[in-house]
């Protein structure tokens, strides 16, 4: 969010209801050069505590949080980036809630693109000449071997 | 929240204790406790007798031929282990295994064992379960008159064990038949050696020795205490007991709890009812166990009947955590045994009737609201059930056969690895199967997932479509700085940008760190820095911890 803001870019930002969390997307905000949206608890006023009043529960909350970001403005694309991320059988939960509220996206604001990071444990069938070259480029990586063997238990 | 994670190395071990019936919840449980019944009966046990016998006699007059012997390692240790490598068939020339290896299992289960007890727990547990596959594959091909065969064999109603439940069957006949009956064996005669009367009448009349027994092992449980993991909330003796909860389950103080053991004093004629083992009286084993104890002492009462007591070892049997304390609840079991306090911190002591919600089978998570697994036919959410379903129905249009391999899979929550791995193979044929694969799964997902809320349940989607509720309102901060314009990246304490950033992505690329089309994107992102509308959604429930950031 921050390099987001940085560079002007217009933010609607879902996150707990945690002050700490909230206060920290606020501050990135008041230091960027862009404009960050957050969704208030039903009832808030917005105005005073903005930290102790902004947020939303993703699992809790879908459909609110749906139907918020359905209806966020802005003038340009939406482009809709997912990055919740849980431990355990909750990391499925999470996930199901972030792909609900995506579809959803996607079916009422046409244009909308859609953004993800990838994790070190995603596993990708590739050809097996790129696996033969992934190992040959580790195999063959010198000095940064020493660097490298604590990270690969 | 439940049973605490396994560590990692300690997997191999686990896989094969929890496919055990003690460890496994219904209907899992009753399915598999129906097949071993089948199979192990008191009936059964009770046709091994003269084997027992005959162990017991061999046992114990190459005891009495020593003069002096130690009762432990001469006659309480090896009869169990003889009498279950001749249940299960084991030939002869391999029973010399099985005694290291319960000793090494066995000491998974002392409190807070130390890495090199644990290393050698594992290893005894995966070589014990591979000799077992084994035997139970040549007992499939070779049938014998022994248990093997027999837990190979049994079919119940179209049902049959697996390999995995066959072993962990095994395992726990070996753990659970061994240490109980070594200690009972000790604990019972130094009882029965410090009460010089009460040992006058059991040899006196050989018909109070089954009650004899039976109080032996009440009044010094071989197994004092066992833990439990607790999956709902509970009340036990007006103690409120949280979901997540270790229990330690003191049996010794259990069988000293008044209401249910009147007597103070070891008696040969006293008959109750006895907690020697986490599944109680109903216990497969506990019939072999008492049916050891009996030929073990119907022998020595009448060869050894004028022994001294001094002839006799006063070594005492490694009861793991002998020590019951006095009951938190009701007060019992300040009987003479209690030796140590209690090093397992209970919540709640002295629970006879064991709940079924207790168990140290893992819980599933289950979020009271939003978006939750959905619940089984036994009203419980099971991350297990779900995950299978979904990978079958991945599956089922591109490989039927796999599909219901995954269906029918009674160990899916420890082997669902091969099935996986399986699954992403029959997605390479094309990259249109892969797709297919893959929006098969989430659609199962999908389908089967729930959002909660108020007593109503519904497909997540259409809980989003459907957007009841107050609306959130909106609070927007606007950032005054001036806007940059080109891509900075954090590395190593400087902020790389301009050709710098280019010369750091070739040596990336160069190294394999990141992708060729990686490093092309940030080239573009370089030339050309632009901002966009953007929505994000983040963590759910906590910021990531160090170990989960990507």
């Amino acid at each position: 969010v921050t390099p987001l803001l940085s560079w002007g870019a217009h933010v609607a930002a879902v996150d707990l209801p945690v002050r700490r969390l909230q206060e920290r997307l606020l501050t990135a905000a008041r230091e960027g050069a862009g404009t960050l949206d957050l969704p208030l608890r039903p009832g808030s006023t917005g105005t005073g505590d903005v930290a102790g009043q902004a947020g939303a529960d993703l699992l809790l909350e879908t459909p609110a949080v749906a139907r918020w970001l359905a209806e966020a403005p802005g003038d340009l694309p939406l482009t809709v980036g997912s990055y919740a991320y849980a431990d355990g059988a909750m990391h499925v939960q999470v996930a199901v809630a972030s792909d609900a509220v995506v579809e959803h996206l996607l079916r009422v604001r046409p244009g909308t693109s859609y953004a993800e990071l990838a994790t070190p444990t995603d596993a990708y069938a590739v050809p097996s000449d790129v696996v033969q070259d992934a190992r040959g480029r580790w195999a063959g990586r010198g000095w940064l071997a020493l660097a490298q063997r604590p990270r690969r238990p | 929240m439940g049973r605490p994670e396994d560590p990692p190395e300690h997997a191999p071990f686990w896989h094969v204790i929890r496919n055990g019936m003690l460890d496994v919840e219904p209907p899992d449980h009753t399915r598999l406790r129906r097949l071993v019944s089948r199979a192990f009966t008191p009936r059964t046990v009770e046709r091994l007798r003269g084997t027992v016998q005959e162990v017991t006699d061999r046992l114990v007059d190459d005891a009495l031929e020593q003069g002096t012997f130690d009762l432990m390692a001469t006659v309480a240790e090896p009869l169990p282990v003889t009498v279950i490598a001749e249940m299960l068939g084991v030939p002869a020339a391999d029973r010399h295994l099985l005694r290291p290896w319960s000793a090494d299992i066995c000491g998974m289960y002392e409190l807070d064992p130390s890495e090199q007890t644990a290393a050698r727990a594992v290893r005894a547990c995966q070589e014990f379960g591979d000799y077992l596959v084994e035997l139970g594959r040549e007992r499939r091909a070779r049938p014998q008159d022994d248990l093997v065969t027999a837990l190979v064999q049994v079919v119940d109603q179209g049902d049959v064990l697996t390999e995995d439940e066959l072993v962990g069957t095994c395992v726990l006949l070996l753990n659970a038949g061994h240490e109980a009956t070594v200690n009972v064996t000790g604990n019972g005669w130094w009882a029965l050696f410090r009460r010089p009367e009460q040992l006058a009448r059991l040899r006196a009349d050989p018909s109070l020795l089954a009650p004899a027994v039976e109080e032996l092992m009440r009044w010094d449980t071989p197994l004092q205490v066992f833990e439990r993991w607790v999956l709902e909330d509970l009340e036990i003796g007006g103690v409120p007991v949280p979901r997540g909860a270790e229990l330690g389950l003191l049996f010794g103080s259990a069988n000293r709890d008044p209401a249910a053991s009147p007597t103070r004093t070891p008696s040969t004629s006293a008959a109750t009812r006895t907690r020697t083992c986490p599944s109680g009286p109903a216990c497969t084993s506990a019939s072999a166990r008492r049916s050891r104890g009996s030929s073990c002492r119907r022998r020595s009462g009448r060869s050894c009947a004028g022994c001294p007591p001094s002839s006799w070892s006063r070594s005492r049997p490694g009861a793991r955590a002998t020590s019951s304390a006095a009951c938190r609840s009701c007060g019992s079991g300040s009987e003479e045994p209690t030796r140590r306090p209690a090093a397992v911190e209970p919540v709640a002591a002295c629970v006879r009737p064991l709940p079924s919600a207790v168990s140290r089978s893992p819980v599933s998570p289950s979020s009271s609201a939003g978006v939750v697994f959905p619940r089984g036919e036994d009203g419980r959410r099971s991350t297990t059930a779900t995950g299978r379903a979904v990978w079958a129905d991945a599956v089922r249009d591109v490989d039927p056969g796999l599909a219901a391999r995954i269906d029918a899979a009674r160990d899916w929550r420890t082997a669902y690895v091969r099935d996986v791995v399986d699954v992403t193979a029959a997605g390479t044929t094309s990259p249109g199967t892969a797709l297919s694969v893959a929006r098969a799964g989430l659609a199962s997902l999908a389908a089967r997932m729930r959002f909660e809320q108020e007593g109503s349940a519904v497909p997540v989607a259409e809980a989003v479509a459907q957007a009841a509720g107050p609306p959130l309102g909106t609070s927007r901060t606007t950032g005054q700085r001036e806007r940059v314009t080109e891509l900075v990246v954090p590395y190593h304490g400087r902020a790389l940008r301009g050709d710098a950033l280019l010369r750091q992505l070739d040596d990336w690329v160069a190294t394999g760190t990141i992708e060729p089309s990686c490093a092309q994107a940030l080239r573009r992102v370089v030339a050309t820095p632009r901002g966009s509308t953007c929505a994000t959604a983040r963590s759910p429930c906590s910021a990531p911890r160090p170990s989960s950031v990507r």
